[in-house]
């Protein structure tokens, strides 16, 4: 007989394959949280082959290496911070089609990293070395090699990748153009994977907009953020209609933007209190209204030092669930976590003094397609 | 047991297909209506429907509301694939329009159930290989349960925590930010 509605374990009626098709839908948080159900929630949602499907935070960084005294004298490197053993992500990129010493990374979201791919042979007359960007997956080892867009090949640029497979299956690379004197931003050449072409937007910010290109970029809401030397976020959407500035909360040279619980955050040292690391969100995107959400004395962060933000130590991510954010100090390159709420350092490790910028944080995403037009 | 197409059904009756519930009743539907089921599908190419096609895994009173998911949804896809020829394309777009809306209202409403209908109704389309409904129901339960605590879950679903303090503590531990 069948039991009254009520009274039935509705959930445990489901197989795994469809509790698992049910959680996957969820955010990250909810996920982690159901662990506590009971112990084959703890079971499915631990395991190997389901944690693939299901949604994913932080769980670690890419970075570089060159050391002339050993070979490979460049390699790429994963450094794990989830706690829990071995990296499961292998950097070798030895599935680009170029050999792993041609590719060099520029940024990761959500999964997706942007790489620089140039190609073999002699360099050009004025010393610069053609290249073609690539978007890959390295969880899946998927990856799409871009068409070029109307730059002249060999100028500096900074592209940014913005992905978010909540939203989309589909990916844009944003690369900021600058003029003659390579300081202003002159538009944005934006590469759509859905129409599988780049397309030129003139500036809309104004005049006399010069990229903090050391920093990364928020990809947020369909908008990509990038900070300015003009104590400025500048943002602009995937058709490069919609242009804003929002300015930031303090006043410093150097500061640091990320996302965290789908809000962006501003951090930096103060000009007037340079011991001070201030951490603020925005809370409302319409009136460009900061929160001011934690302070920390540097000297708490490295044991009675007082090092200079930027100088001595660089913020390199904030997480984008936890209340956390991550640097790295030191001639060691020392990986370090500091942790709002509990107001606790950890060292993570030590990267090595050969290893370089930039260090990209990095949250695994193993859907099988990579979705382009071409 | 009855044989399929008896005697004064229309022309028609030959692309009907008879689906038995578990608890033997039976429901005449078309061949459009059935194909949604990748299944059955499967059972009709494969010519085993002659008598009926048997569903032991599902109720009646699910499969009732399946076929009628089915039968709506496979008058939006005849509408997509037919058409166009008498309209012009932006009056044929406004009728896309509106039915895709008209079927938005459709689906809403459909998921206007129980619980326990609820996983009935992913159970069969799991079974039957439904795709759209199954993307629909499992969507219903994760809104459902989005923000939840594991409390309200077991609470929701009447699931008993086995877990020690010591693990629960530990997995707390963990994902601390999860729950915060």
């Amino acid at each position: 007989m069948e039991e009254p509605p009520e009274k039935r374990n509705t959930a445990a009626s489901l197989t795994d394959d469809l509790l698992i098709e049910i959680l996957r839908r969820l955010p990250v948080r909810s996920v982690c949280r159901f662990k506590c159900v009971s112990r084959s929630w703890r079971y499915l949602i631990s395991d190997p082959v389901h944690r693939k499907k299901l949604p994913h935070t932080l769980t670690g960084f890419f970075h570089h290496s060159w050391n002339g005294e050993r070979f490979p004298s460049s390699a790429h490197h994963f450094t794990n911070v989830t706690g829990k053993g071995a990296p499961f992500i292998f950097p070798s990129f030895s599935f680009l089609p170029v050999p792993s010493d041609d590719v060099v990374l520029l940024d990761s979201c959500n999964g997706l990293l942007l790489c620089c791919c140039f190609v073999p042979g002699p360099r050009e007359r004025d010393g610069d070395q053609p290249f073609h960007y690539a978007v890959c997956n390295p969880a899946t080892e998927k990856w799409v090699m871009l068409p070029d867009g109307s730059w002249t090949s060999g100028d500096a640029h900074t592209a940014r990748l913005g992905f978010d497979p909540a939203v989309s299956s589909h990916f844009h690379v944003v690369e900021y153009v600058v003029d003659e004197s390579a300081c202003c931003i002159t538009g944005v050449e934006i590469y759509s994977s859905k129409t599988g072409s780049w397309r030129f937007k003139e500036n809309e910010w104004g005049d006399d907009v010069m990229l903090n290109q050391t920093t990364r970029s928020v990809f947020l809401n369909g908008f990509m953020h990038m900070l300015t030397f003009a104590e400025e976020i500048v943002v602009v959407d995937m058709e490069g209609e919609t242009w804003r500035a929002i300015p930031v909360p303090s006043d410093a040279d150097f500061g640091f933007i990320y996302q965290a619980q789908g809000r962006l955050c501003f951090l930096n040292v103060n000009d007037a209190d340079a011991s001070k690391l201030s951490i603020w969100i925005l809370e409302d995107h319409g009136t460009s209204e900061w929160t001011l959400k934690h302070s920390v004395r540097t000297t708490f962060l490295f044991r009675g030092k007082n090092l200079r933000f930027f100088m001595d130590y660089k913020v390199i991510a904030g997480h984008p669930e936890y209340n956390l954010i991550y640097f790295i100090y030191g001639w060691d390159r020392t990986l370090m976590a500091y942790e709002m709420d509990r107001k606790e350092v950890r060292v993570i490790r030590n990267l090595g003094h050969d290893s370089s910028e930039p260090f990209l944080p990095y949250v695994p995403w193993f859907s099988e397609t990579l979705a382009d037009k071409q | 047991m009855a044989s399929a197409g008896s005697g004064d059904e229309k022309a028609a009756a030959a692309a009907m297909i008879t689906l038995i519930s578990s608890d033997n009743e039976k429901f005449e539907v078309t061949e459009a209506t059935a194909t949604l089921s990748q299944t059955i599908r499967h059972m009709i190419e494969d010519g085993c429907t002659d008598g009926g096609v048997p569903l032991p895994n599902v109720t009646s009173k699910i499969l009732a509301r399946v076929i009628e998911y089915c039968k709506k949804h496979a008058t939006a896809a005849a509408g997509e694939e037919g058409s166009s020829s008498s309209f012009s394309d932006a009056a044929f777009l406004e009728v896309d329009r509106a039915f895709l809306e008209e079927l938005e209202e459709f689906d809403d409403a459909f998921l206007e159930v129980d619980r326990a209908t609820l996983f009935d109704l992913i159970l069969a389309a799991n079974y039957l290989d439904i795709k759209g409904l199954l993307n629909l129901t499992c969507q219903k339960v994760a809104d459902s349960v989005k923000g939840k605590t594991p409390e309200q879950i077991r609470e929701m679903y009447n699931i008993v925590n086995d877990l020690t303090p010591e693990e629960e503590a530990e997995i707390r531990r963990e994902t601390q930010w999860a729950f915060e």
